[in-house]
């Protein structure tokens, strides 16, 4: 009897059993979240017909974003030639995948039909964004099935039981190149017209504009380098199994800043430009950001932390090089993301503007996501963690020391460091 | 603009089998005028550039031949896009399932369409199987009742004006010719089928 609850305790009771038994007991209630609202229908979540874009949709549109490590990563590695960041592509290619498996999890969630998920690849209408976003997004899926492929070739147990699967699976990385063409067109195809699904919705002034695309396509390849670099790291203090190279992900991330500027340089003559005259629910939308309900998520999530410190601690050498500010960097890079796209969709419906004729009284509705909806988003979110930190433990997603013969080595340049090795 | 009794919103349900809950043609209160309130009606625009059928990624939303803006409730997958894109939040999703009967609907007679499922937004379609019903048996929309819109039809004060905008010998015709009349955010380009007569002239053209 003892031995047996040593066992249990020496075997289940580890970090990685307890990580993993907590993920599960949310995966769990996600799970009969999900069933709940695929059986009483979206009654049960708080949209409504004023807003029928919510938590979801965020959730939605962030583990998009959040995936643009994939395509920006590897098109500077197999594209542009800069060979010696290949392992943060292999792990941002990871990332990719299972972001937009998240992601098509949020839609299955928020769509009224879920059984008619695949009409959406049947019936086009060539003319709406959606169209072109889903089109995109299910081709890209299938690139980002390809590229993961010689990646999950690296499971022991499949090398071991399928040795010419696993050598197949190995041989697609040959094509990586061709794969990353087809991804950086798709990728920079959805991740803006994700934003121009917003921007050209003329009835709802405050979306209404041309920058709504660059800012989608901006914060999308901000975020997605930031959590493919934290991640990385992250996981590399919490196991042996993950290695980095600090060196690396230090250059990446002084690249970061400077693409941080350009951001808020964006940022900065979008929001002026918004604030010149008194235009009917784009005002009120505007205030609702600077003023209202939504002014903390705007100034603190999407500027001061989101943008405008991390900017700072990225561009300044001394906090660069520390690994902890440098992470904490990168934490706030993605808050500030998530915070953007969060916004943004909120905010188009929460000033309800009129149509009756005379008086321009612009109403305001409110959304707080259900425990339901919640649960199920946090259920998501939980997946995501899941698959990475497999990644981690059995797919070597985290190893700056991996390169492949057939692409050259890594080149360590005198004076650089390659940490952990 | 018209004083309203619900009686069009009423019928509307009635032929159409729509929840008590939502509305395809809800009356608003717009404000007074000589101390007696004013009200708007707001079926479906029937917009000639409509933003729910250019936004639809399954063209779920359509354009029939006659412009009127139709939904195929069997393409629909529920994303919701053309809620997001309406000016007029002229669209009601089904949230739940309507599953019951009807109060709207009088023991004797029975709605002329089917129900919507759960997860498709509805909307008004001007009573199209009125139009084509009437219109196989050689009626006249806007003059013959059976082949007019029921809220028109319904109408016990006379507000609403049915007709074919295209003709120019039709009553709509006539009527904004007469009369000036305005239509909903015209400025968003959507180029509205329904015009309002202002308040003094007390009716509804639609066309």
């Amino acid at each position: 009897m003892k031995t047996i609850f040593r066992t249990i305790r020496e075997t289940i009771v580890t970090p990685w059993g307890v990580w993993l038994a907590l993920l599960g007991m949310i995966l769990l209630s996600a799970l009969l979240g999900g069933i709940l609202v695929f059986w009483k229908g979206l009654v049960i979540t708080n949209l409504t017909d004023l807003v029928p874009w919510g938590l979801w949709i965020t959730i939605d549109l962030s583990a998009i974003a959040l995936s643009a490590g994939a395509f920006s990563m590897c098109a500077a590695v197999y594209l542009f030639g800069l060979k010696r960041y290949e392992p943060i592509a292999r792990t941002a290619t990871f990332i990719g995948f299972t972001g937009y498996s998240m992601a098509m999890m949020a839609l299955l969630l928020d769509i009224g039909r879920p059984d008619r998920f695949w009409k959406s690849f049947v019936f086009w209408n060539t003319h709406s964004l959606l169209w072109e976003v889903t089109m995109c997004v299910g081709l890209y899926f299938t690139v980002l099935l390809l590229e993961v492929m010689p990646i999950l070739a690296s499971f022991e147990w499949l090398r071991k039981k399928f040795p010419r699967l696993a050598g197949k699976m190995e041989h697609l990385h040959h094509y990586a190149p061709v794969l990353a063409i087809f991804g950086l067109a798709l990728s920079s195809l959805h991740q803006s017209s994700l934003g121009a699904v917003y921007g050209v919705i003329k009835a709802r002034p405050i979306w209404y504009r041309p920058e709504m695309s660059v800012l989608f396509m901006f914060t999308a390849i901000l975020g997605g380098i930031a959590l493919t670099l934290l991640a990385s790291m992250l996981a590399a203090r919490l196991t042996s199994k993950a290695k980095v190279n600090d060196v690396l992900i230090e250059r990446v991330a002084q690249f970061l800043g400077y693409l941080m500027i350009a951001y808020l340089y964006w940022r900065f003559w979008d929001w002026l430009s918004q604030t010149y005259t008194y235009e009917p629910g784009r005002t009120e939308g505007f205030e609702l950001l600077t003023k209202g309900t939504l002014s903390f998520n705007f100034w603190a999530g999407e500027m001061l932390v989101g943008a405008l410190l991390p900017t700072i601690l990225l561009l300044y050498r001394p906090a660069r090089q520390s690994p902890l500010w440098r992470m904490l960097a990168f934490a706030m890079i993605v808050g500030g993301v998530v915070a953007f796209r969060f916004d943004t969709n909120i905010v188009g419906f929460l000033a309800v503007i009129p149509y009756t004729p005379g008086e321009m009284i612009v109403n305001y509705t409110t959304y707080t996501p259900a425990l339901v909806e919640w649960v199920t988003g946090i259920g998501i979110i939980a997946f995501g963690l899941l698959a990475f930190s497999v990644g981690v433990k059995y797919l070597r997603i985290v190893d700056h020391r991996i390169t492949r013969e057939e692409h050259g080595v890594v080149t360590v340049q005198a004076g650089e460091v390659v940490r952990n090795t | 603009m018209h004083r309203s009794c619900g009686q069009c919103n009423l019928i509307c349900h009635a032929n159409n089998d729509i929840n008590p809950d939502l509305d395809w043609n809800k009356v608003l209160e717009v404000g007074e005028v000589d101390g007696k309130m004013v009200y708007l009606p707001r079926p479906c625009m029937q917009c000639e550039h409509a933003p729910c059928v250019e936004v639809c990624p399954v063209g779920a939303s359509y354009y029939r031949d006659d412009g009127i803006v139709m939904m195929d409730y069997e393409k629909c997958i529920g994303r919701r896009y053309c809620m997001a894109a309406c000016p007029y939040d002229a669209r009601a999703f089904n949230w739940e399932a309507f599953t019951g009967g009807n109060p709207a609907v009088p023991e004797w007679g029975d709605p002329d369409v089917e129900r919507r499922p759960r997860g498709v937004p509805e909307k008004c379609s001007f009573c199209y199987q009125r139009i084509d019903r009437g219109m196989s048996l050689g009626l006249k929309p806007g003059v013959d009742a059976a082949a007019t819109p029921a809220c028109v039809v319904g109408r016990p004060t006379g507000a609403r004006i049915f007709g074919d905008l295209n003709d120019p010998n039709s009553n709509v015709s006539q009527v904004l010719k007469k009369h000036p009349s305005y239509r909903l955010r015209e400025n968003l380009g959507t180029n509205p089928r329904v015009y309002y007569l202002p308040v003094t002239e007390n009716r509804v053209v639609e066309g």
